[in-house]
């Protein structure tokens, strides 16, 4: 076995602190380090990974960790030699920090990148793969195979030896030598700048690093506690997630508990749970994680974090601002968050990681500017009215040269003088692989007059009072009128000027015009951006850069959503940006710089949005036959004026360039008249787009777009339900609606070949796939046939639907009851022909949406009262009920979204003392509630003739698909006679009577189905509320809602729950309001007691990590 | 049967693949201005005859009427059947047919209509009115396929003007789709390749009239 490194002198200028051991012992590379520690504290738990989705930690020893860096290395060094690449394509986790090792301790260049989204490669890594040549792909087994399809597409990937890394090989880490590397090796290539077409991989070597774990080191706090212990979700794929996150901890020999940034944007607050539970003291993030924990993290929630030991937190990767240190110090007071924490800090690849920051303990300290100085590149102190508070990016490192630099002359800067910042020492890379002529050009730079050997970092920046502030990156810098503008600070002064904006996604560049550079400025708008509204924004994002930074811009070009190109690591790209804009492929919807069209002005207001269509199609007909437009009949077809196939697509094609989409020529022999087709055409896209109309070459280039002829994917409403189905896939959740079941389902599915257990249906007596029920029917298709062919009142009368009504009225205690063939148009047919206009229906806020319309339809004057609400129906109708001929008063059995249920008695009182009917939707209580499933009214104790219109469905207890209605004698005569609905539509069809029917017989048979559904209703309520669950007004009924008050995490508990085996629907907004996004539980009488404890165990468990 | 009363015979095309024949026959719609309610009553349908009070402008009735008495009559010439008795439908896409084993086809432009007939295989043909075609080059790279556009390109070389190549491919393309029975929009999906076309010219020429026939090229087709 190897030994411990021997002590060599190092030639680092550095400090030697009596507690720095690793330096002590004269690590010299990274694998020195680690194989160090492993060595003095084989034991000691280094990392810990939380996967997120309250799955375990995974931990791992310096021990384990030296194990299977050399197992990995082992197998590397199989087909790979000292000083070769190997690709890293590792999500976060201890497999990449192992794989990381694994690479250094076999001696080749770590080549650390985001593994790609298997349905959307990244385009970056072929091109990573092309300028770095690795011989070795280093992944995990899943990884493996989802890539196959990407890796097999692309030779130089395919050329790759590929290992999974996560795979145990642990007998091979004695196959492992040591290859002896020197710390002038090559540890890692970092291809963080750059593009696609030019990546830049920035060579570090084991020198650098361990310099710059020093400077970090040093910098923020000389003495660590032993108690010291720090989270990072950071991508460690880059800089300051790799090396301050992975590295640092085990430099300092100290532990870090790791998480993916994936789990922290899904759920901020599990960074912060993190750092509570942990009691950790450090920590890492740039500034949009601070905001976006401020907006997403409850007041409640701050309460039950304890922040208190928590002493830096590193501030950097991005500009940093006052607001967001304010606002994230207010927030977190309460949970012991101390202002001291921050720790802004400034760095870049190309000097490893650390450049400035500290000195610690004090905070982030600030400095109030001019405004207009700096525009002019000076630093002047603020004065009323002209003041820019810039927080500082710390003290420069002590062991290295940081200066300000003019980027032109390349002469040094006075004082208090904003110029490029370039910095010399040992943590400057040598360069970028394989480039060099870049490499020398940015890290061999010579200031006039003096010394070489500089790395330009590109940023701009000043120095004042030993601390450096960076105000912006020079290749973006935006120079009019000879002042210096930022553009992130225009971009953040327009972003949130009008809510169609997207904040965080605008590009702000300057073109060269004529005269003097052009100020541009880009922002996304979200979907529901509408063309009218474009001047409104124009509008307000001119005022916003007005007031806040002082400059007009020239143009404003408003982006479709995700338009705006951006880089793996999020940033917005401005350059990209305006490449864009300039060879047109940037996707625009508007620009403030379009002249309007004089022809837009001729044809007049746009009223009637189709009327400059009309207007335009006239006068091309006018055109045609030489005839004078004023003669062209609006009310005469096209094809009247005699256009032959020529003329047809003549026109078509004009009227494809005008309206911008494609156009199906048979909608010019479909329409009869000119108006109709404007009509038509218009419908199909936004009207006449002025600017088209003269625009004929812009017409010709046009490139071939891809639309239907019926514009569904127009529709506003589509579009909304797209975002809302995009929005699950950001969140990295799968659509949970229309899954499909296999076989008859109850209180057990299969879903995808896997048996589940079901609570996502309304088999509640689990009557729906009795054998019983299936014979009933089979017999009655066998007697019927498949349909009755007709309407009940002229041929489709037949024997089984006299039987069932008088069953079913037997059953519930009326005197009749007549069926429709679904449960949806028995509400919408009943309610809407009851009554009508001079009536008044009112409805219970949680009224089933059918019954709604219904209302709606009826034409009555609807009021909605509150849940349950009895005493509010009495107000309502004291008030109202005089000036109305009838009212109707609509209230449910079981509500489907609570699971609770009205007070009868009270809504009986209520009708009689007004003078109402009362409708009762006993969809989810007739076989449900009462002793022997006869619903409602038995449940209440009160005789069914009390209520006017009992109304229930075929579909849920009764195994069947329909509805009916319970009712007097003449209001059942009186529908079957004339309600639309039934006499129009075909009768019930014999097999689904039949199922009721025998449904129905076997439950008077067979009470005790009911007493099951009832007990197993009530276990299931037990058992969540003692696990804590949120049931809410859930009482004695089988539907128990699980609140999340979070309508993501309720998608996502149901995907987990599904892979469990358990499938449940979430209910999210905007069925319901967000706050009170659910689980929703439908509990069956053929459910076992062992699957209901299951079920709330492991609801219990999983909602345990998500929920308070 | 007045045959010589509406339109001219123009001539009996035989289909390249020897597959059929087809009778085109061609008619002026000014010619018969003052005829429209003669015709109307005497060769129309009920239906058609119903409609002519619709239209409102005046041309677009003659045009009307002259095309679908024409088409009765050269029906009729075929099939045995009074013009008036005569049952036309339409296909889904819209091509009108009849039920009775004859193939045809209409088309007009202009002044001119022309339908085609054949017992043996389904017909397509098409007349355009020779003129100036506004935004040519937007329609060719619209509407024709890549070796429709190396058609318009030889006809070109030959020395015609870029509006004429295209009226010249444009009617054998429109021939064939309604050989077909396919709109132009369902073009992109269409054999077209299978469907052989050839041009009227020498029809049209050989037609001994007042009325200036180079004004118009044509085409037909054979399914």
């Amino acid at each position: 076995m190897s030994a411990v490194p021997r002590p060599v002198t190092t030639t680092h200028s550095s400090h030697r602190s009596t507690a720095d051991d690793a330096r002590a012992a004269g690590c010299e590379t990274l694998v020195d380090l680690l194989r160090f520690r492993a060595e003095t504290s084989p034991d000691r738990v280094v990392y810990r990974f939380l996967p997120g989705d309250a799955k375990p930690e995974q931990r791992i020893t310096y021990r384990e960790l030296d194990r299977r860096a050399k197992a990995l290395a082992a197998r590397i060094s199989e087909t790979a030699r000292s000083g070769d690449r190997a690709l890293l394509l590792v999500p976060p986790g201890l497999d990449y920090v192992a794989a990381f090792f694994g690479c250094l301790y076999a001696g080749v260049i770590a080549v650390p990148a985001y593994p790609p989204n298997p349905r959307r490669p990244d385009p970056r890594i072929p091109s990573i793969v092309s300028d770095c040549d690795p011989g070795v792909a280093l992944t995990t087994a899943p990884l493996l195979a989802k890539l196959d399809h990407w890796r097999g597409g692309d030779e130089r990937l395919a050329a790759l030896r590929w290992i999974a890394a996560d795979e145990d090989a642990s007998d091979a880490s004695s196959a492992w030598t040591d290859g002896g590397i020197r710390g002038t090796a090559v540890a890692m290539l970092q291809y963080t700048s750059g593009s696609t077409a030019a990546p830049k991989g920035v060579m570090l070597t084991h020198r650098n690093l361990l310099h710059n774990l020093s400077l970090i080191r040093s910098a923020f706090n000389v003495t660590h506690g032993a108690d010291d212990v720090g989270v990072f979700w950071l991508p460690p794929f880059h800089d300051m997630g790799l090396i301050g996150g992975i590295l640092q901890p085990c430099y300092v020999g100290r532990g870090a508990v790791l998480m993916s940034s994936a789990t922290f944007l899904q759920r901020p607050r599990s960074w912060l749970e993190a750092m509570s539970t942990y009691r950790a003291t450090t920590s890492a993030a740039p500034n949009f994680a601070f905001d976006l924990c401020v907006e997403r993290i409850k007041n409640e929630e701050v309460r039950d974090l304890d922040l208190s030991a928590w002493h830096t937190v590193f501030d950097g990767a991005e500009p940093i601002r006052a607001e967001t240190i304010d606002r994230f110090t207010r927030k977190f007071a309460d949970a012991g968050f101390r202002r001291e924490a921050f720790f802004p800090c400034y760095g870049l690849a190309e000097a490893t990681l650390f450049v400035s920051g500290g000195p610690w303990g004090q905070g982030p300290s600030s400095l109030d500017v001019s405004r207009a100085a700096l525009e002019q590149k000076r630093v002047a102190p603020a004065t009323a009215g002209d003041r820019l508070r810039l927080i500082s990016s710390g003290a420069p490192a002590t062991s290295q040269e940081v200066r300000i630099v003019d980027p032109e002359s390349q002469a040094a800067c006075d004082e208090r003088r904003v110029g490029e910042i370039w910095v010399r020492g040992e943590s400057v890379a040598a360069g970028y692989w394989n480039n060099p002529a870049e490499s020398s050009r940015t890290f061999d730079a010579e200031i006039a007059g003096g010394a070489r050997g500089y790395l330009r970092t590109g940023d701009l920046g000043f120095i004042d009072d030993g601390q450096l502030f960076v105000t912006g990156r020079l290749k973006d810098l935006i120079i009019l009128d000879g002042r210096n503008y930022y553009p992130q600070d225009l971009e953040l002064a327009a972003e949130r000027s009008h809510p169609s904006l997207r904040p965080g996604h605008a590009a702000a560049f300057a073109l060269t015009g004529e005269s003097r550079e052009r100020l541009v400025i880009a922002l996304e708008v979200t979907r529901h951006h509408r063309e009218p509204e474009h001047e409104a924004v124009f509008s307000a994002v001119r005022r916003a850069l007005a007031e806040r930074e002082g400059v007009l811009p020239d143009v404003v070009v408003l982006v479709r959503q995700n338009g705006i190109p951006r880089t793996s690591s999020g940033k917005v790209q401005r350059r990209a940006t305006r490449a864009m804009l300039l060879d047109g492929t940037l996707e625009t919807v508007a620009r403030s710089d379009e002249t309007i069209d004089d022809v837009a002005r001729v044809l007049g207001t746009r009223s009637d949005t189709s009327a400059p269509v009309e207007a335009w199609l006239r006068r091309w007909v006018a055109d045609e036959l030489q005839i004078d437009v004023n003669t062209v009949d609006p009310t005469a077809s096209v094809r009247d004026y005699g256009l032959d196939s020529v003329a047809a697509v003549r026109l078509v094609t004009e009227i494809e360039q005008v309206l911008g989409h494609r156009v199906d020529v048979a909608l010019l022999w479909r329409e009869p008249t000119i108006r109709s087709l404007s009509r038509a055409l218009d419908a199909g896209g936004q009207g006449l787009s002025p600017r088209h109309v003269s625009d004929e070459s812009a017409a010709a280039r046009r490139e071939e777009r891809h639309v239907s002829p019926l514009p569904a994917a127009e529709f506003p409403e589509y579009r909304l339900l797209q975002s809302r189905l995009e929005e699950l896939e950001r969140h990295g959740l799968e659509n949970p609606y229309f899954r499909v079941h296999e076989g008859a389902t109850g209180s057990t599915a299969r879903v995808d070949g896997r048996e589940l257990i079901n609570f996502a249906n309304y088999n509640y007596l689990g009557l729906s796939g009795d054998p019983r029920v299936n014979a009933a029917v089979i017999e009655a298709v066998s007697r019927y046939g498949t349909s009755v062919s007709a309407s009940r009142v002229v041929s489709g009368e037949r024997p089984i639907h006299q039987e069932l009504e008088q069953e079913l009225a037997g059953f519930i205690g009326v005197e009749d009851c007549i069926l429709f063939i679904g449960g949806v148009t028995t509400n919408v047919s009943t309610i809407s022909h009851l009554i009508g206009a001079g009536d008044v229906v009112l409805c219970d806020e949680l009224l089933h949406n059918s019954a709604m319309q219904g209302a709606l339809f009826s034409g009555a004057h609807r009021l909605t009262f509150p849940h349950n609400d009895a005493a509010a129906v009495v107000r309502l109708l004291a008030d109202v009920r005089s000036k109305y001929r009838r009212a109707l008063i609509v209230i449910e059995g079981v509500y489907s979204a609570d699971g609770d249920i009205p007070d009868l008695v009270q809504f009986v009182r209520v009708k009689k003392r007004h003078e109402a009917w009362l409708m009762v939707d006993e969809a989810h209580s007739i076989g449900v509630l009462g002793e022997t499933g006869r619903g409602l009214a038995e449940h209440a104790g009160v005789s069914p003739r009390a209520v006017d219109l009992w109304m229930g469905t075929l579909s849920k207890s009764l195994a069947s698909v329909g509805g009916y209605i319970g009712a007097r004698r003449e209001i059942v005569e009186y529908l079957k006679y004339t309600a639309p609905g039934f006499v129009y539509s075909v009768g019930m069809a014999p097999g689904n009577a039949a199922a009721s029917l025998e449904a129905l017989r076997i439950l008077r048979r067979e009470p005790q189905r009911v007493r099951q559904l009832h007990e197993n209703a009530m276990l299931f309520l037990e058992l969540a509320k003692a696990r804590g669950l949120n049931t809410g007004s859930s009482g004695g009924t089988p539907i128990i809602p699980v609140i999340t008050g979070d309508s993501v995490l309720a998608v996502r508990l149901s995907q987990q729950l599904l892979h469990r085996g358990i499938n449940v629907q979430p209910m999210v907004a905007p069925a319901v309001s967000e706050s009170a996004a659910r689980l929703r539980f439908f509990v069956a009488s053929t459910h076992t007691s062992d699957q209901i404890r299951h079920t709330v165990d492991t609801v219990a468990s999983l909602c345990a990590v998500h929920v308070g | 049967m007045p045959s010589s009363d509406v339109g001219a015979r123009l001539g009996t095309v035989a289909a390249e693949t020897g597959s059929g024949v087809a009778d085109v026959w061609l008619a002026w719609i000014g010619d018969h201005a003052r005829e429209v309610d003669a015709f109307s009553r005497e060769y129309l349908s009920a239906e058609e005859r119903a409609r002519v009070p619709e239209y409102r402008i005046r041309e677009a009735a003659e045009r009307y009427v002259v095309t679908r008495a024409l088409v009765r009559i050269v029906l009729s010439q075929h099939i045995g059947v009074p013009p008036r008795e005569i049952r036309v439908t339409r296909t889904d896409t819209g091509k009108p047919v009849v039920t009775d084993g004859v193939h045809f086809n209409v088309t007009h432009s202009g002044e001119l209509v022309l339908v085609a007939v054949s017992e043996d295989c389904p017909v397509g043909v098409d007349v355009e009115r020779k003129r100036e075609v506004a935004r040519v080059d937007a329609l060719i790279a619209r509407w024709l396929t890549e070796s429709e556009r190396t058609d318009v390109a030889q006809f070109r070389a030959r020395g015609l003007t870029e509006s004429d190549a295209f009226l010249r491919v444009w009617s054998l393309k429109e021939a064939r789709l309604k050989a077909l029975g396919v709109g132009i929009s369902g073009a992109a999906r269409a054999p077209l390749h299978r469907v052989r076309a050839r041009p009227l010219d020498d029809l049209l020429e050989s037609l001994v009239t007042q009325h200036d026939t180079h004004g118009y090229v044509g085409a037909l087709a054979f399914a």
